[in-house]
């Protein structure tokens, strides 16, 4: 029984009245749908309480949930819907990035300055990757770190694959200049 | 193939995402062509260079906590909506007789200030109404009857403030405080405004307002300019109140001495009476929110329509955490009031709280 398999009947029998099997199913998918969603909030409270909030409307809605689709795309789908309606009404702007204070960090020997050089990095990727449009954030979030497929991340984002693949060319050239320190030599 | 048309599905040869044959048409142009070779290498070092630290660092026992607190949400959320649940009295829920209820109310009111305009107009011949007293009787004897009817009124308001919810939402509210009594039994001094319909009037404490008949009816007087401009009449304010003189051109027949009678009949006479609307719920503040925000306060105008729902929500304060803000009026807006009420009627009025934010249940005393 492949993973797609096992989600079928615990779909099933959730939609059954089977809460246990819906525990199992969030249990799954919790770390991948928070992933997604702090890909584009990048606040670790608001991806907590997104992803509370798209596991709830889940299971409220699981009864028309259709079975020939997989169901972490369809879990996905409610996920962003949540985030963006979430962004748009806060209207926050300029995103507060959760990092690591890397300025706090004392270089005491060799090993702390490889520390701070990673934690720089870090830093300045997830800068970069904030400093993409939200749409093209997501298509490279659901690409790079989800290996969703063109067709599913159209299924999620609601769009069709070569608007997808617009995005993404789009997306990772603008990483390739933010980032390009970090690509020589590599 | 040539540069270009390859360029178009480097992304896709990539991505895992062409057709074997495809597949075999783009490899066999790289291994000729070191440029595309090198936009595949690009390509290949970017994703390295994204997926050499994970998007989202958290202990696995994170993941297990996350989950277990879904169904302590939900288990919430379900409970909230069943207390927001209002079962109608089978017999009231039939459309016909609302109707019917609110004709024979509509009626009598129509009826009532009829039969005031008529009372008012009655001519000089007749005998003057018993209320009337000498000037240096009245104002005691008002003074009187108002202080008794404050007391009742505060011992009604009081009674009522004691259904609120309190329990355990996350939160306390606050709101507007009550006024306290005045010694000295002069009228009630205007602390808030509420917004009727078609008027803003000044909204005091409760007090008797002597009819002509004269009942007394509790109710809020609105301390209107005639009375006063400090807020705060005294006994020589009330004897000093006279009718302005519009309405007594309007009432040439009545014979009144301008200096000591009381202007029953003017801004007085007929006026509505109001009580502020009252909280009976908000929802709760989720736990991450509490932990984080906790001993904020945040003030909240919010409109009640007259069946206690919510219809607008803004902050009264300007030095508000951005991050709160959509949580406070989601909050507000989802609030539940037993509504403000005039005539026997619940009116649209506005109020204003403050919510303070508590911290956990586990982190409190």
């Amino acid at each position: 029984m492949d993973a797609n398999d096992s989600d079928l009947e615990l779909i099933q029998r959730t939609k059954a009245g089977d809460a246990q099997a819906f525990d199992t199913l969030m249990r799954r998918y919790n770390r991948r749908v928070y992933q997604v969603i702090f890909g584009l909030t990048h606040n670790h409270a608001d991806a907590e309480d997104l992803t509370q909030e798209t596991f709830i409307r889940a299971f409220e809605h699981i009864r028309s949930f259709k079975e020939e689709y997989r169901f972490y795309t369809w879990l996905y789908r409610i996920a962003v819907n949540l985030t963006f309606t979430y962004l748009k009404r806060s209207r926050l702007g300029p995103q507060i990035l959760e990092h690591e204070d890397c300025t706090a960090l004392e270089v005491a020997d060799d090993r702390m300055g490889a520390i701070n050089e990673d934690c720089d990095r870090r830093r300045n990727i997830e800068r970069a990757l904030m400093s993409l449009p939200a749409d093209q954030r997501l298509v490279l979030v659901l690409r790079t770190y989800e290996q969703l497929s063109y067709e599913e991340i159209a299924r999620v984002t609601g769009t069709n694959i070569g608007t997808v693949m617009s995005r993404l060319f789009r997306a990772r050239a603008k990483l390739r200049t933010a980032l390009a320190r970090y690509l020589e030599g590599r | 193939m040539t540069c270009k048309q390859i360029a178009q599905r480097l992304q896709q040869y990539f991505d895992d995402e062409l057709t074997t044959a495809e597949q075999r048409l783009v490899e066999t142009h790289l291994s000729e062509c070191p440029s595309c070779q090198q936009a595949v290498d690009e390509l290949r070092q970017l994703r390295s260079l994204l997926m050499a630290e994970p998007l989202v660092e958290r202990p696995d026992c994170y993941w297990s906590e996350l989950a277990d607190q879904f169904w302590v949400i939900h288990n919430q959320r379900k409970r909230m909506q069943r207390r927001l649940t209002v079962r109608p009295l089978p017999f009231f829920s039939t459309p016909r007789v609302i109707a019917l209820v609110t004709a024979a109310v509509l009626f009598i009111s129509i009826g009532i200030i009829g039969l005031k305009s008529v009372v008012t107009s009655v001519p000089s011949s007749h005998p003057a109404p018993k209320t009337e007293v000498t000037p240096l009787e009245k104002p005691e004897a008002v003074l009187a009857e108002r202080e008794k009817a404050v007391s009742q009124e505060t011992k009604t308001v009081t009674a009522h403030r004691r259904t609120v919810r309190t329990a355990e939402p996350g939160y306390v509210v606050e709101e507007p405080a009550e006024l306290a009594p005045q010694t000295d039994g002069s009228s009630a001094v205007a602390r808030r405004f509420e917004e009727t319909d078609s008027q803003r009037t000044v909204v005091s404490r409760p007090t008797a307002i002597p009819t002509s008949s004269g009942d007394s009816r509790i109710g809020m007087v609105p301390v209107t300019p005639p009375f006063h401009g400090t807020g705060k009449p005294g006994k020589a304010d009330i004897a000093r109140k006279i009718p302005s003189p519009k309405s007594v051109a309007k009432e040439p027949g009545k014979e009144k001495t301008p200096d000591l009678q009381p202007d029953i009949s003017g801004p007085l006479a007929g006026q509505k009476t109001a009580l502020s609307p009252r909280l009976l719920f908000l929802p709760e503040v989720p736990d991450s929110i509490r932990k984080k925000y906790a001993g904020t306060q945040v003030p909240v105008r919010v409109a009640v329509e007259p069946d206690g729902k919510v219809s607008h929500a803004e902050l009264a304060g300007s030095s508000i955490t951005p991050e709160l803000v959509p949580m406070i009026l989601d909050l507000a807006r989802r609030a539940r009031f037993a509504p403000a009420f005039a005539d026997g009627r619940p009116r649209r009025t506005t109020t204003a709280i403050t919510v303070r934010i508590r911290p956990p249940k586990t982190e409190q005393d």
